[in-house]
This record gives C-alpha cells, structure tokens and sequence, in this order.
C-alpha cells in the first residue's frame, strides 16, 4: 500500500493519537479496564492479548545463568487522542493499581495515523442483555 | 493515594527472533541491565519461505520481545541482542527501537523518599 498525495495531503489535519500500553497480571484487570475504558471514556479502540513477561527483578531462586520462570501476563493497548491521553494514563495507571508492587508497568508512544473505528449500535450489554 | 511519577527518556526495544534464541537474548539484555522483557509468541512469515543453499524452510515459530529501557541503556542492550540473537546473519530476525514519551510503574518507597515524592 502507497501513501498517495491525497492522504498524505490529509495527513496535517487529522488530530494527533496516542498508544496506551500496560503490562497487567492475568487476574482479569485488563477486562474489568477495558470495559470501564469504554463506559467511563468511549475509548473503544483498545485491545488486550496474552504474553509472557519475564520480571528480572522477581524476587525468586533461580540457578546462576538462567532465567526466572515467566508469567502469563496481559498486555493491553488503547489508542486515544492526544487531548485524552494524560486522562487514560492516570485513569489506566489508577484504576489497575499499577504503583503496587509486581502490578506491570505501563508507557506511552506517539502514533502517526489512525483509522476511524466504531462499534455496531445495536450490540446487547454483555451482563444485562439489554 | 499518592503521585504518578512518570519516567521519560525511555525507549522500547522490540525484537524478533526465533523462538530458539529467546532465552538467550533475555539472558544477554538481563546481564546489561534489561529490567524485564514481555514476550510474545507469533506465528511470522517474513518475504521468503526457503532460505540457503539447501533451500530450508524458514521456521515460521517465531518470538517478539519487547524491553522497556532507559534511553540511556537503549544502545548498549541492542547491542547486546544483536549479538546473541545473530542478527548479522540473514533470515535470522530483526529489532528497532521506538521512542516512548512516559512510562509508569511502581517505584519503591526508598526511591520515592530520595526523589522527595509523597514520600508516605
């Protein structure tokens, strides 16, 4: 895919986007945010996926040379404008208790593009069917 | 509840590799002063499904690493994956680095109190 002279004409215009990512314990933090990021800001372009994540400072016995054994972690991204990102941060960085020990560490990228991104109205609430 | 501090001058090194030389690279970045790494298992093709004389398939079971470093650190721990992961060999992998505007995470009380940060 090229970038024609169009969009790229577009491009000063469209409004600036920021990457939200956090590294969180898979105990269900990421969906309880997610679904909160949604209801309490609209961002709905986020997502969440499963990684391991490897502490080096885990307090835990490992043999000399070899790697402390991994956890199954969370990684989540939400895209929000420039104008929502301090907001989201500290919303995020609060609501998963990130200044808790052993809580994942979360960070901030500038992103250059983003496309539009709606979800289908009519969509039943996943708890109440309504 | 106390103060975020937020960290700058932070970078993410993202690299990807088989997933046989995953271990290493994590032992190399650790030993420079990597903190952690967040590994995810993917399925890659890359441009080409033979490489070599022998025209061996390339494993497509690959591993994408990501390490949250200082800018400062950013030099010498992708240095150091290079190295361990062979990535002067072709078809091997490949990494970049990307700027990060602010991080968070938990910062011990100790830190907190030298950096005169609610300290609690």
């Amino acid at each position: 895919m090229s970038t024609t002279p169009d969009s790229a004409l577009r491009k000063p215009d469209f409004p600036a986007f920021k990457a939200i990512y956090c590294v969180l314990p898979d105990d269900g933090t990421d969906k309880r945010v997610l679904i909160e990021l949604r209801k309490r800001h609209g961002v709905i372009r986020a997502s969440t996926w499963a990684c391991r994540g490897i502490g080096a400072l885990a307090q835990v016995k490992t043999k000399r040379g070899k790697l402390p054994e991994s956890d199954l972690v969370k990684q989540l991204c939400a895209i929000c404008t420039e104008d929502q990102a301090d907001e989201i941060f500290d919303f995020i960085f609060w609501s998963a208790n990130v200044d808790k020990p052993g809580r994942g560490e979360m960070w901030q990228q500038a992103v250059t593009g983003c496309t539009p991104y709606e979800l289908p109205a009519d969509i039943p609430d996943e708890k109440t069917g309504a | 509840m106390s103060e975020i501090i937020y960290l700058t001058d932070v970078a993410v090194i993202n690299c990807i590799v088989d997933k046989e030389r995953t271990d290493a690279v994590l032992l190399a970045a650790r030993d420079v002063g990597a903190r952690g790494a967040i590994v995810h298992t993917v399925q890659g093709w890359g441009t080409r499904e033979r490489l070599g004389a022998w025209g061996v398939a390339v494993e497509t079971e690959k591993d994408v690493i990501a390490f949250l470093v200082s800018s400062d650190q950013q030099d010498l721990v992708f240095d150091a994956i290079y190295q361990v992961a062979g990535l002067d060999a072709p078809g091997r992998g490949f990494m970049f680095i990307s700027p990060v505007e602010r991080a968070a995470t938990y910062v011990p009380e100790a830190v907190r109190k030298q950096l005169n940060v609610n300290p609690e």
